[in-house]
């Protein structure tokens, strides 16, 4: 073989993509061809450096906001089942449930003082003065 | 020959949220990496990583049977860093940032860090300047372990181109680092 030929295909040879008997045939050239070999060790040290580069990992947060956002549209797509439906309309009256307590414990007046106007002929006059007592 | 992941993208494509999971956790990391690498922006990436596994849930039911699921995930994402660069132009920012971050590092007295990583700099120097479809290549033959045929269907081209696009990356990086040795030598 000569050299054109075995460097023109030197990247497939690095890759490991040659023919097995092409492969042992640049092999055996390069064994006795410093420019050859040269030439592998510059194309081997590239992809060292390559290889060496630092590797990433995606965080784990990314991943579950992929998968959160997947689940997203799985959900639109399809409609909910059974129990995410009385789940659903469970926590819908909890909650309607717990601001209906909120507003019972929530101060109905500020002060008895806003009935002062209230005349004292009116019958309502006699029970603002007992429950302000 | 079968492949393994195929049967992952059916699952997906009925809604198996687990056969996501796991797709993910087979992919994650090298479709990151490349992403990271090819468009030397770290952030990015992520975003676009995400990107990807996204696209790929919502065309699983479309995928076809013929393709390779590697392949297919890294064309994806080999066309979504392509939109990337062409919408923006951030990787002079990127290298800018190494080199503070270097210089950085050797103002702290960590010179042996400094040194790995100015040639981790020199790399990506290296890198941004092959043409987008050598770097692509080099990336996801090198840092991913694709073979050529998978390659080849990544970036939907020959088999032979990309064994040329190869050789052509590898003399042209190989070019780059030893002019950059050069100059730093004078």
């Amino acid at each position: 073989m000569k050299c054109q030929e075995v460097v023109s295909r030197m990247a497939a040879y690095v890759d490991e993509e040659l023919e097995p008997t092409l492969a042992e045939k640049i092999s055996a050239h390069i064994s006795r061809c410093p420019s050859c070999k040269e030439e592998l060790q510059a194309f081997s040290g590239i992809d060292t450096m390559l290889r060496n580069l630092p590797r990433d990992s995606l965080p784990a947060a990314v991943a579950a906001r992929v998968l959160g956002a997947a689940g997203g549209t799985e959900y639109l797509r399809a409609p909910s089942g059974f129990f995410r439906t009385v789940w659903s309309t469970i926590f819908d009256r909890l909650e309607k449930l717990f601001e209906l307590l909120q507003t019972e414990s929530a101060p109905r007046t500020k002060s008895l003082e806003e009935f002062n106007d209230v005349p004292s002929s009116f019958i309502g006059h006699a029970y603002f003065r007992i429950i302000g007592c | 020959m079968v492949d393994a992941d195929f049967a992952l993208i059916e699952a997906i494509a009925k809604g198996d949220h687990c056969a996501f999971e796991e797709l993910i956790k087979r992919y994650q990391n090298p479709v990151l990496n490349f992403i990271t690498k090819y468009l030397g922006d770290r952030c990015m990436a992520e975003d676009l990583t995400q990107e990807v596994f996204l696209r790929v849930y919502q065309a699983a039911p479309r995928f076809n049977p013929r393709a390779r699921v590697v392949s297919w995930i890294f064309k994806i994402a080999y066309n979504l860093s392509i939109n990337e660069i062409r919408r923006r132009s951030r990787l002079a920012k990127h290298a800018a940032s190494i080199k503070l971050a270097a210089k950085e590092m050797e103002s702290e007295g960590s010179a042996e860090f400094a040194v790995r990583y100015e040639l981790e700099e020199e790399i990506a120097i290296g890198l941004k300047s092959l043409p987008e479809n050598q770097r692509a290549a080099l990336l996801l033959k090198v840092n991913e372990g694709l073979s050529y045929l998978e390659i080849s269907e990544a970036l939907e081209l020959s088999v032979a181109s990309v064994e040329s696009l190869l050789f052509r990356a590898r003399k042209n990086l190989k070019k780059l680092l030893s002019e950059t040795q050069t100059k730093e030598k004078e």
